[in-house]
């Protein structure tokens, strides 16, 4: 699976990262998301899935 | 599922703890820590006899709820009375893909890039206000300090014209007292001042909205994606008023918690990266919206409490934020704590609209505070009951200026 993130979108709530810390990350001002595996591990499907209905801005997408 | 579908039953279901409480009396709206405990003490799920609703007071079971709209929608409305839930020009009450469009028009101007603009003007805002204070023997921590950056700056971000700042603040507290329950004193009242708003805003919007507003942006944004012009009127109320007493009610409570903790207060002027963390903290311990509910969409359980479709519940933020299940001493105030995961802005999909703004507001204005503020003191405070934002009325400030360097 490939994810994409649109940074335009990103608020910085950060429900990605509490829902898939192996994946998502915050900047240090805590206003934007970092994507530290933009592919990753198919073990982490129903986390990254997580993240995706939790995001209020609909800012991540994933192919495959 | 039809509103119908909600009908509350009024009979308490076996084996769930029942309880008689209010919570919109002023005692318990003002104080609500000490039924908070007893309800997150009874069980992770407890019924409410006064409203027939389910709740959720401990924070496993919020955050649960929070995080799965499918099953606990926000579609048949948030609040508790039925003429608040059948608003639905708000991404506060849909879901799904409608939600989604919503919220990204309206979060237009409060993204990253309008923000970064607006950091100056905040910053200016708050030294101007800092240097009027220091003339000042004896300060009201709402009125002088916590009101002024949210009423003068959001009334004129959104941009709208012949609304005074008064009015504002006055939709401000109705707004949220309109979504309490009908048998509560400050519904009524509420409900009626929110429809002369409604009026106010058939009349004045779009044609009275400062060009490059937020208002204005929300107008022409709506029409570029099909929105007829009812509609994003009524959108606009999600600017009018959550933008503003949410977050002078997490100014003045923090400008009260640093008075109480020095200790916590020099070691943010010592460190100001601990604001990206100081700021959590007192949004968890303020948690200015205590409360709002969901309704089950199918017949479902929480923590193994069977729950019928159809069913309302309640999620109380606010005692979520206490759970001594969840955060280590909850009652202190500890601005190294780790700001992840708290629910003072809520979770998933309708977390906070708000929130980057209201971040960037009280990191600005805490930040040049401590610039400027050796020690706060609090004298005498009350906290002002509201149907949903725990906010205090007044506080005795005074304030021991640093020396200049």
């Amino acid at each position: 699976m490939k994810i994409q993130i649109e940074y335009g979108m990103c608020d910085g709530h950060g429900e990605c990262v509490i829902a898939a810390p192996e994946v998502f990350d915050l900047n240090d001002d805590g206003d934007e998301v970092i994507l530290l595996d933009d592919s990753p591990a198919e073990s982490l499907r129903d986390k990254v899935n997580a993240a995706i209905k939790l995001c209020p801005v609909a800012a991540i997408r994933v192919e495959g | 599922m039809t509103q119908d579908a909600a009908v509350e039953q009024q009979r308490p279901p076996a084996g769930i703890p029942s309880f008689d409480d209010d919570l919109h009396v002023d005692a318990v709206l003002v104080d609500p820590f000490p039924t908070y405990a007893k309800l997150r003490d009874a069980g992770p799920v407890v019924w409410l006899e006064k409203y027939g609703y389910y709740a959720c007071a401990r924070y496993d079971e919020v955050s649960s709820v929070l995080s799965d709209w499918e099953t606990f929608t926000s579609r048949e409305g948030v609040g508790f009375n039925q003429f608040f839930n059948g608003i639905t020009e708000t991404s506060l009450q849909t879901e799904g893909d409608h939600h989604d469009e919503i919220r990204q028009v309206e979060g237009c101007p409060i993204k990253k890039g309008p923000l970064e603009e607006l950091k100056p003007r905040l910053k200016d805002f708050a030294e101007n206000l800092v240097e009027s204070l220091k003339g000042k023997d004896h300060l009201d921590g709402v009125a002088d300090v916590a009101m002024a950056m949210p009423i003068e700056i959001v009334t004129d971000l959104v941009g709208v014209e012949g609304v005074t700042q008064e009015q504002m603040f006055k939709w401000g507290v109705a707004g949220f007292d309109s979504i309490g329950p009908l048998h509560a004193p400050r519904t009524q009242p509420a409900l009626e001042t929110m429809m002369g708003y409604m009026e106010f805003a058939d009349e004045n919007f779009p044609s009275n909205v400062r060009e490059g507003g937020w208002a204005d942006q929300l107008f022409k944004n709506g029409a570029a994606v099909g929105w007829p012009e009812d509609f994003a009127r009524g959108v606009m109320n999600d600017y009018i008023y959550p933008s503003v007493d949410s977050t002078i009610s997490a100014i003045g409570i923090g400008l009260l918690l640093f008075a109480q903790h020095p200790d916590q207060w020099d070691r943010l002027r010592a460190d100001r990266s601990l604001l990206t963390s100081a700021i959590p903290e007192i949004v968890r311990l303020a948690s200015p919206l205590q409360f709002f509910t969901r309704v089950a969409t199918k017949d479902t359980e929480i923590a193994g409490v069977a729950i019928p479709e159809g069913s309302r519940v309640v999620v109380m933020y606010g005692s979520a934020n206490r759970d001594d299940r969840k955060f280590e001493n909850p009652d202190s105030f500890d601005i190294t704590r780790d700001p992840a995961g708290h629910l003072g802005w809520g979770r998933g999909k309708h977390a906070c609209l708000g929130k980057p703004l209201a971040r960037l507001e009280m990191i600005t204005l805490f930040n040049v505070l401590a610039d400027n503020v050796e020690r706060f003191h609090a004298g005498k405070y009350r906290f002002q009951p509201n149907n949903i934002i725990r906010s205090l009325g007044e506080l005795e400030l005074s304030i021991t200026w640093a020396q200049e360097n």
